[in-house]
């Protein structure tokens, strides 16, 4: 049987903490659906080589990565991942591979980048890019081993570089406009 | 844009030329030519389709004849009961295969210039 003072000690330790992690919560729901619907506009715009996108949804992982941290932006891109992935039908196959592996290793390069002093997140997105394209080319080159992929490499990784930008400046302004907003304390 | 950044963009341009030219040599150096490789429940084993011969492997359910003949490769015979594997026809270039589900075969041309099947985007 408790103690009455343990149970005012457990109260008083609880109450913050569910705070935390509603806060949390919030704030994973609100990028994951603002990277769901970049990805939704990004799926409009057409693709000039295939494999070649936007990136526009890692615009919301850049956000997530500079204003809270690598472990919030890791979660909100493998739910987007999952969920698009479950939204396309393409949950398990080839494509969801291809896709799991540029996120996990865009998060990973921009992690990285984001630590080092002097990089905008026009650089971190730049980063993030490339090394998306170069992992989702080894996967590929992992299910189909085909040359296509070799022959595709230098054309996908060239023009990720100015896609990256653009998605950095993107990032940038979300950040700045987002200044005043709350952040969660993590 | 940073002078950090505008180094590190740099450094990914020459890699990103660099790609092509050197993951092809890299898949270049690691293949061998025009060999098929043949898995079946006794293991793994590499035939060159360039010599003209017959070879038998043992399958699950019986035996599995492939013949080598001017560089393609086809099942002559097999045990199985649908004989799926010998209406596959013959095979020669790289990516391609037959294969014997009943007896747990399967053949796969080995090699660097493999065609694709589809492209969708």
């Amino acid at each position: 049987m408790r103690s009455s003072a343990d149970t005012i000690a457990t109260g008083t330790s609880v109450v913050p903490q569910r705070h935390e992690a509603a806060r949390a919560l919030a704030s994973d729901a609100v990028m994951l659906a603002l990277a769901c619907a970049l990805g939704l506009v990004e799926s409009w715009v057409p693709s000039p080589l295939p494999g070649v996108r936007l990136g526009l949804a890692n615009a919301a992982t850049l956000v997530v990565l500079l204003k809270w941290g690598w472990r919030p932006a890791l979660r909100v891109t493998f739910a987007r991942v999952l969920l698009v992935g479950m939204l396309a039908g393409t949950l398990g196959g080839p494509a969801f591979l291809l896709s799991a592996a540029g996120a996990a290793a865009s998060v990973a390069a921009m992690a990285c980048a984001a630590r080092a002093r002097g990089l905008s997140p026009m650089g971190i997105s730049a980063m993030g890019a490339f090394a998306h394209v170069a992992a989702q080319l080894t996967a590929a080159a992992f299910v189909v081993s085909t040359g296509a992929v070799v022959t595709l490499a230098t054309p996908a990784l060239l023009s990720c570089l100015p896609l990256g930008l653009a998605t950095g400046a993107v990032a940038g302004a979300l950040i700045s406009r987002t200044e005043g907003s709350s952040c969660p304390s993590r | 844009m940073t002078r950090l950044d505008r180094i590190v963009i740099a450094f990914l341009l020459c890699a990103a030329c660099a790609a092509t030219p050197l993951s092809g040599a890299w898949a270049h150096a690691s293949t061998r030519g025009a060999v098929a490789v043949v898995r079946c429940p006794a293991g793994v084993r590499h035939i060159s389709l360039r010599e003209d011969a017959r070879y038998r492997v043992d399958g699950l359910a019986g035996s599995v004849i492939l013949e080598v003949h001017h560089g393609t490769l086809r099942v002559v015979s097999s045990s199985c009961r649908d004989k799926v594997c010998i209406r596959a026809g013959s095979i020669d270039a790289p990516g391609e295969a037959v294969v014997c589900i009943p007896n747990g075969v399967t053949v796969t041309v080995e090699g660097d210039e493999r065609s694709l099947d589809a492209l969708v985007r």
